[in-house]
């Protein structure tokens, strides 16, 4: 008698549950694969997304819809009325934010999108040079699935360490850290082409800066271990054989770039750190009047390339201690290191911009002369 | 709960049991004698009666005895024989099985199995010459469980046979064998058989008690007498083996299991046996280890994939699009666009499309049931794509499922799995990933709960017994492997006489 009861208590708990979870059939409804974000008149923002629909009789397709609201689930419910499906944000996959909007501040949207448990915090984010809505709507000839096009884009430079990685988890992360900024990929339409353009720095949530994509490399050896990568590097001809060699520039590929950095703090008080990077690569491309299998000229190279390297670096902490966006660590570092900091977001936003960094680059070449 | 009554049942039956059997003696005039054996089974056809002499008579039922021994050995003795005592017949024939009986009715069935009675005038005695033939099918190779490599031989339904096959692959005078009679219309025989000292004493005890406390009318196949003596009777899973492979019989005995032999069955009963066991193959120590591992492991595979796939499926269709990988997105909800059915719908019926071409094939004779392949395959699979009715990946998920679910070595255990989606289909569609781990839980619950003659059903997983790991989801190499797993071990004998075991195991193989 007893189990019976509790038989169909579960039977019926079975059947009226049932009732309480929504459905989200995968065919029935819209999928939004990306979203771009744009600032509009009167603190308002524009919202334009790109939606996979499915259609039975043609080939399903891209529709790229468009609102203005004053909160992003606002615009949803208006893109949601011009939609024959509803709209579903699991699938998302790339945010992007116009360059105005980046510059008036992305916090809230980044907090929003934390918030949305459908959204999953391995999506990427990117900046875009002019607006969102004009990249998006823009019909590419050869891109069929803009979307999808963008987040591929994304996904396999992030893997190749072409651009620095920023998911949301990433990005969230380093926001959420009193003493260290985020940095976000710039993206830019070029003609038929959809392509990356450098790094945007953020302080606080805004925009303050950008260098150019041809210094991704130094800002990810900066900000991370580095795995494998590919640099071009032009170096003073004259300091390396003046005799043989006339031109004033020497140009060389490296390849198989393994890096490994460190953030020692040598003098608290003076805020002093230590940079050391550890760089081991192979020759990929070289003049050929060079003898490679010149030992002593193989070390004059690296010390070239030494010197080359901690140029840049230097420029570019140079660089990002004026807009002061510390998108490096070096704070956090500083924090671990240093017992009883105490830092505070205002104190090491000071204590960023003076800071000494003594950069010190080791390069070894452990192969060359490999032909492929 | 289900148990209880039955006893009472017993009970009741054994007092009737002990009033009837009431001692008939055997009339010493011939007519008299004719009289009351013609009463007492009914004249049927098939009784013969035959006067030798004017004193000597024979009586037997015609198709149960050997002819040819009636004819040579027994009746030109008789006949020399004229009007000799019983005891003097008893001497003279040359028959091994030769019987006096003074007692009517237990003449009566050895005459149902296959006995001569012999009756002379004037005694109240009866000669009973068992010279039974059995009308049985030659031996063929296993159909269900067939092998690729080893032994081709199965049993057949006769208990003798079948018994004469054991013991060829076990001559050991340990080999005990306890005969049972069950079924009081039937008067089915059967055969316990176990290895003393090697087979837990426990065990042997468990099956006798059980056995002596059925009180059955009638028991056609061992299949019936598996669930009526099995641990939980509600429990979807086997816990007892069925086996047609003598080999695989007598392995199970070698490794310390109990088995049952029921007369007119060719399944045989092994026990206690546990959930693992039922996915490996007696081939799989005929292949080299690593082979064997790999087909066990693909095994577990199967099985795993044949339940929860199809769930999974419609629960990532149903609840959960996030789930699905960017590349599969596309075809996926290509595939389903034109399907006007919710996803648990268009499985269910599927699956249930595949049951009915499975049940179909096996009810069908073999020279039909190709045509069955053909028109569900091709026919309705293709036809239902292209209607729209279905989408072709689900076609793709659901063959795999049916497939993974046949390579299961057990037919009884490769049933359970088919029939356990679909109450796991139907929570998935309800309630989407949640719902399918619902039915994960309460599986392996259920499974832990299960036990076969009381030892573990989830052994060696848990209670973990690390000795048999070597012979569970892998097949180590037969070194490695303990012959006896911790589970049906004999717990009086010691390590030392377990490998004398071994040892004159492998002389005699």
């Amino acid at each position: 008698m007893k189990k019976g009861n509790i038989l169909i208590v579960l039977l019926l708990s079975c059947i009226l549950v049932t009732g309480c979870t929504s459905q989200e059939i995968l065919e029935r409804i819209g999928l939004v694969t990306l979203i771009g974000y744009d600032a509009a008149e009167e603190d308002k923002v524009t919202a334009t997304s790109v939606i996979r629909q499915i259609n039975p009789e043609l080939q399903s397709k891209v529709e790229v819809q468009s609102e203005t609201e004053s909160t992003s689930r606002g615009t949803r419910v208006k893109v949601d009325m011009k939609t024959s499906k509803k709209l579903a944000a699991g699938q998302l996959r790339v945010i992007l934010f116009g360059e105005d909007l980046a510059k008036n501040g992305i916090e809230d949207a980044l907090h929003t999108t934390m918030m949305n448990n459908e959204i999953s915090t391995s999506i990427y984010l990117a900046v875009v040079k002019g607006t969102s809505k004009s990249l998006l709507e823009y019909p590419y000839k050869d891109v069929t699935d803009v979307g999808q096009h963008i987040y591929n884009l994304m996904d396999h430079n992030i893997e190749q360490q072409h651009i620095i990685s920023s998911t949301l988890h990433e990005i969230v992360r380093d926001n959420y850290s009193e003493v260290r900024n985020f940095a976000l990929p710039i993206l830019r339409k070029n003609g038929e082409f959809i392509q990356f353009d450098g790094t945007a720095f953020f302080s606080h949530g805004k925009m303050v800066g950008n260098l150019p994509a041809g210094d991704n490399f130094y800002i990810l050896m900066m900000q991370d271990n580095f795995k494998d990568s590919t640099l071009e590097l032009v170096l003073d001809g004259q300091s390396i054989d003046s005799s043989k060699f006339e031109e004033k520039q020497l140009q060389i590929a490296i390849d198989s770039i393994k890096t490994k950095r460190k953030i020692k703090v040598v003098n608290p008080e003076q805020n002093e750190f230590d940079l050391t990077i550890d760089m081991k690569c192979r020759l990929l491309e070289i003049n050929s009047l060079i003898p490679t299998s010149d030992a002593k000229l193989l070390e004059k190279i690296e010390k070239a390339i030494n010197e080359k390297v901690k140029n840049e670096l230097s420029r570019i902490l140079k660089y990002s201690q004026e807009v002061n966006s510390d998108i490096y660590g070096f704070g956090e570092q500083y924090r671990a290191q240093v017992r009883g900091a105490k830092l505070t977001d205002q104190k090491w936003r000071e204590m960023f911009q003076d800071m000494k960094v003594n950069v010190d680059v080791d390069v070894e070449i452990i192969r060359n002369g490999v032909f492929e | 709960m289900f148990r209880e009554p039955k006893k009472n049942a017993t009970n009741s039956n054994e007092q009737q049991n002990k009033e009837e059997p009431e001692k008939l003696p055997i009339p010493a005039s011939k007519r008299e004698f004719l009289d009351v054996l013609k009463e007492k089974v009914h004249s049927p056809a098939d009784l013969v009666i035959k006067n030798i002499s004017a004193t000597v008579t024979i009586v037997y039922l015609d198709f149960l005895i050997d002819g040819k021994i009636l004819n040579e050995q027994i009746l030109p003795i008789l006949e020399k024989e004229q009007s000799a005592p019983p005891k003097t017949i008893k001497e003279k024939l040359p028959i091994a099985e030769i019987d006096l009986s003074a007692e009517l009715n237990k003449s009566v069935l050895e005459m149902l199995i296959g006995a001569v009675l012999i009756h002379s005038e004037g005694h109240s005695e009866l000669v009973i010459a068992k010279i039974s033939s059995y009308q049985s099918r030659g031996l063929s190779a296993p159909e269900n469980e067939s092998q690729v490599i080893g032994s081709q031989v199965g049993f057949n339904e006769n208990l003798a046979t079948n018994i004469s096959l054991i013991r060829r692959y076990i001559t050991n005078p340990n080999l005990c064998n306890e005969k049972f009679t069950l079924g009081k219309d039937t008067m089915t025989s059967l055969s316990v058989l176990y290895i003393d000292g090697i087979a837990s004493e426990q065990h042997v005890n468990t099956i006798r008690q059980r056995i002596e406390d059925l009180d059955i009318s009638d028991l056609l196949d061992s299949a019936v007498l598996s669930e009526l003596i099995d641990d939980n009777s509600f429990s979807m899973f086997p816990q007892l083996l069925l086996t047609e492979r003598p080999d695989r019989f007598c392995d199970g005995l070698l490794s310390g299991k109990v088995g049952i032999v029921v007369n007119g069955s060719s399944m045989a009963i092994l026990c206690p046996y546990t959930f693992i066991e039922f996915f490996q193959s007696r081939e799989d120590q005929n292949l080299r280890w690593q082979i064997a591992t790999f087909i066990r492991l693909l095994r577990f595979m199967a099985m795993i994939i044949s339940i929860f796939f199809t769930p999974i499926y419609v629960a990532a269709l149903t609840f959960h699009y996030e789930v699905i990988p960017q590349p599969l997105l596309v075809p996926l909800s290509e595939s389903r666009a034109i399907v006007p059915f919710p996803p648990i719908i268009e499985a269910l019926v599927l699956e249930l499309i595949i049951e009915l071409l499975r049940e179909a094939g096996a009810r069908l004779p073999t020279k039909v049931g190709q045509t069955i392949g053909i028109v569900g395959g091709i026919v309705l699979g293709t036809a239902a794509v292209e209607a729209g009715i279905t989408s072709n990946i689900l076609i793709i998920i659901i063959a795999l499922c049916a497939l993974a679910s046949f390579t299961t070595p057990n037919y009884l255990m490769g049933n359970v799995i088919r029939i356990l989606r679909f109450p796991i289909i139907i929570l998935a569609g309800f309630w989407g990933f949640f719902g399918v781990m619902l039915a994960f839980c309460f599986l392996i619950i259920h499974l832990l709960r299960q036990s076969s003659l009381g030892a573990p059903y989830m052994a060696p997983i848990y209670p973990p017994r690390w000795k048999d790991w070597p012979d569970s989801f892998i097949r180590m190499p037969l070194p490695f492997i303990s012959r006896q797993s911790v589970n049906s071990r004999a717990q009086s004998n010691n390590q030392e006489t377990n490998e004398n075991l071994a040892k004159e195991e492998k002389v005699i193989r």
